[in-house]
């Protein structure tokens, strides 16, 4: 019988070590810095900043559009103050076109509310031509009546127009310090804990994280489409107020898709500036109230939201980052809350994700409750103009929650609504946490 | 002649041909032993603890089948048992007496037949690895009843489990459902158990050098619990600690690349490994102070280079089979029938896979048994055996 020599378990040491060390040395380290004041201001100065056609500020570029949805970040992002959640005036309208032919491309884009001359005006009869010339239709027509499957707008087959409110930006800069794996952990705990039952299921709370073509986690967006702040910030830029910049080029005209800008309208500096303003922007605080029966209302119902389900989902604390009460997850929310594409269908192939792992129509991103009462109206293209409604539209993974929100007597009902009311926008002065 | 048989913990014994059919005790663990008879006992009687040559010694030609309680038939007088000397100076209605109550009938020749098929099979001990994945196929229809009750059992508590537990304890309905779930638990152990018997009864046959049939599980829910609580005691004195590294380490790596994979394998493969040599040897003696961490290690050291081998079959067995069993899970939650059939395959193939690895260590801890000099290896090493060294010139 041969022994194993002992150079073998030497042997056997070394590699197991130097494995456990190689991964160490490159374990990503926590990110968390302080904000530059100097950028910070100069960011506020572009966040405000009204952009008009050829702006000094916009460098090389053509400035503002050709198309846009807005003249200034501020304009959406001013519920609350700068970097506020907006009304769903300015909601961004979106389309989803799927090749029906063999050889088509699929499409998504936006369809801008404005342009800069009308040769550039965007309506939607551009993306199919049995859609009306509207340039910004109201939100109500592009939902299916209450009580039966027929919207004022009908789409055709393959087309899917839906739109986007404007989120709030307070505390990005924590989302933005969260590590990849403390998502990506929040997932396989709820994979566990759901007898690892994939992200398609529907009656169980089960989230994915969506990993990007590059790799990263998405963190951002309503459908985790971003995964850092500087992305999000660079394709805000580009997509709603035309300004290309080193991160994203600005959209073409649906009009005129062969218009090439002259260069690019921000520079990576002014980019980082932006991000670093966003980034300085205090996260929202749980205010409970200074009366008695309120604040032990509010208690109460910090407890029943735990019980019932909702905190699921919406976890209260995320890598140390506390009151943020969402898992930044995908979640399949029914087919009433459907966005991109019709609830059944597959996801839409982009290059921006791995084949097959791009959002499906009815998945959508936990958003962080934090600030969610100085954010009204609600869910992702602002339906629900209160708590109550956003509560009530929750379905697929969300519905076992809403139906024991549901089944609460009228007094636990108010504590959970008053308990949510305490999650409210910063005011000016308060310190990042 | 004599007889000679093993012992169930490996020690060669070797008896009188009087003692056939009685009971005596093994001098080197104490343990009563039945030494096999030379004749069937009854009708179907399977050979008990026989090795092949003295099977082939005591087969008997099946020309007469006694059938107690018949009436005798008197022109078959010269198939009746020939008798014993203590008979011949019996009077004859004494002898005729007992003639009709050792009532002898024709043997149709069909029924010799069916006698012969019934003949269990005698099979050779393996002599090679490959030959042990022919073992598996013995217990075919015990594998597969394990596998669909597995099935079974475990699939309706990975779906029904997530959805109980997420709901809504607050009303009636739910939570009258706690009891039956407490009784529900009980069944996928029950189940699980049987399976770990099961393997056990293949690890000890292996460890004691035998070929002998494993036979059906009875009702009785004490061995498998037992059984269970044993191979759940070898998780816990050794692998559990690796095992829950591992996992801990897969929850928070984050996207697992290559170097996440290559520590998840160091910390898992040793676990495999540890728990499969715990097991074997708990499994002969069905005491769980034999997997102590000493007597493992002496295990591996008998067992020498064979030890890697033994690691690595039992890695690649878990880890496939944990890869197959996520995928099957994956798919019940999407489409039941065929969530159940990949689970269905899953946990055959574990079975089987778990027979052949269990078999071959096994056979190797026996082979490693019998060539290792007893001054070598301390009695304290060896659960309960006091082994005699056999040259080989004498096996």
């Amino acid at each position: 019988m041969r022994h194993f020599s002992p150079v073998g378990y030497w042997l056997i040491g070394v590699v197991c070590l130097s494995t456990v060390g190689l991964r160490m040395l490159t374990w990503p380290a926590a990110r968390s810095t302080e904000v530059d004041a100097a950028m910070a201001d100069a960011g506020r100065e572009l966040f405000e900043h009204e952009w008009t056609p050829g702006d000094s500020l916009a460098g090389d570029g053509d400035g503002l559009g050709p198309v846009f949805n807005a003249t200034s970040c501020l304009a959406c992002h001013g519920q609350g103050g700068s970097g506020g959640g907006g009304p769903v005036d300015f909601n961004v309208t979106t389309f989803t076109v799927r090749p029906l032919k063999e050889g088509e491309e699929p499409r998504e884009g936006v369809v801008h509310a404005e342009a800069t001359s009308k040769d550039f005006q965007e309506t939607l009869s551009q993306v199919h031509s049995s859609l009306p010339p509207q340039s910004h239709p109201a939100l109500k027509d592009l939902l299916p009546v209450p009580g039966c499957n027929v919207r004022a707008i009908s789409f055709p087959s393959g087309v899917h127009i839906s739109q986007r409110n404007t989120p709030a930006l307070f505390g990005a800069k924590l989302i933005d310090e969260i590590p990849e794996h403390e998502i990506i952990t929040n997932e396989r705990r709820q994979r566990l804990a759901a007898g690892l039952a994939t992200s398609e299921v529907e009656d169980v709370t089960v989230g994915r994280a969506l990993i990007l073509a590059d790799g990263r986690v998405g963190r951002f967006g309503w459908k985790a489409q971003t995964a850092s702040l500087l992305d999000f910030v660079q394709a805000a830029c580009a997509n709603e107020l035309g300004l290309g910049n080193p991160g994203q080029a600005q959209p073409r005209p649906l009009a005129q898709s062969g218009y090439e800008p002259p260069g690019l309208d921000l520079t990576a500096e002014q980019c980082a500036q932006l991000t670093e303003f966003i980034g300085s922007l205090p996260p929202p605080v749980e205010r409970l109230a200074a009366v008695e029966n309120k604040r032990g209302r509010a208690i109460e119902g910090k407890k029943l939201f735990g019980t019932i389900g909702c905190a699921n989902c919406h976890i209260p604390d995320l890598a140390g980052v506390k009151g943020i009460f969402s898992d930044l997850l995908l979640h399949r929310m029914g087919q009433e809350l459907e966005g991109g594409g019709s609830y059944n269908e597959p996801p839409l192939p982009m290059p921006q994700f791995d084949p097959g792992s791009a959002p499906a129509p009815g998945e959508w991103r936990t958003p962080p409750l934090w600030g969610v009462a100085s954010s009204a109206p609600y869910m992702h293209d602002g339906r629900a103009a209160t708590l109550r409604d956003a509560i009530k539209l929750h379905g697929g993974q969300g519905q076992r929650a809403r139906l024991r929100f549901e089944a609460l007597d009228g007094q636990d009902q108010a504590q959970m609504i008053a308990f949510l009311e305490t999650l409210q926008a910063p005011e000016i002065g308060d310190a990042n946490r | 002649m004599a007889i000679r048989f093993d012992c169930i913990c490996g020690r060669h014994l070797k008896v009188r041909d009087e003692m056939a059919g009685r009971r005596t005790m093994c001098p080197a663990c104490g343990a009563p032993v039945g030494v096999p008879s030379l004749q069937p006992t009854h009708r179907g009687a399977k050979h008990g603890l026989l090795r092949r040559s003295t099977v082939q010694r005591t087969e008997l030609p099946m020309t007469a089948i006694s059938a107690p309680c018949k009436q005798p038939d008197l022109q078959d007088a010269a198939s009746v048992r020939p008798a014993t000397d203590k008979t011949v100076n019996l009077p004859s209605r004494v002898a005729r007496r007992r003639d009709a109550r050792r009532s002898v009938r024709l043997v149709t020749l069909q029924e010799r037949r069916r006698a012969a098929w019934r003949k269990p099979r005698v099979w050779d001990l393996e002599t090679r690895w490959y030959q042990c994945l022919k073992y598996p196929l013995r217990e075919l229809p015990m594998l597969l009843s394990l596998a669909a009750t597995l099935t079974i059992a475990s699939g309706v508590t990975l779906l029904a489990l997530p959805r109980v537990l997420q709901g809504n304890f607050m009303t009636d309905a739910i939570s009258a459902l706690i009891l039956p779930l407490l009784v529900w638990s009980l069944v996928p152990l029950l189940v699980l158990g049987h399976a770990c018997l099961f393997l056990s009864r293949v690890a000890a046959n292996a460890a004691a050098g035998d070929v002998k049939y494993i036979g059906w599980p009875n009702l009785d829910s004490g061995p498998p619990l037992r059984t269970l609580g044993r191979w759940a005691g070898c998780f816990l004195g050794g692998p559990a600690v690796l095992s829950w590294a591992a996992l801990c380490y897969w929850l928070h790596c984050g996207t697992v690349a290559l170097l996440d994979w290559m520590i998840l394998a160091e910390l898992l493969i040793p676990a495999a490994g540890y728990w499969v040599v715990a097991v074997l040897l708990v499994s002969p003696g069905e005491r769980l102070a034999d997997a102590n961490p000493l007597r493992v290690i002496a295990a591996m050291r008998r067992l020498g280079s064979r030890t890697l081998a033994v690691t690595a079959l039992g890695a690649a067995a878990l880890g496939i089979h944990l890869w197959l069993g996520m995928f099957a899970i994956e798919e019940l939650h999407r489409d039941l029938m065929l969530g159940f059939l990949s689970l269905g395959v899953c946990w055959l193939s574990a079975l089987y896979c778990g027979a052949f690895v269990f078999r071959l260590v096994g056979l190797w801890h026996h082979h490693a048994l019998r060539h290792v000099s007893p001054e070598s290896t301390p009695r304290w090493a060896i659960p309960g055996l006091t082994f005699v060294h056999t040259p080989v010139s004498a096996r």
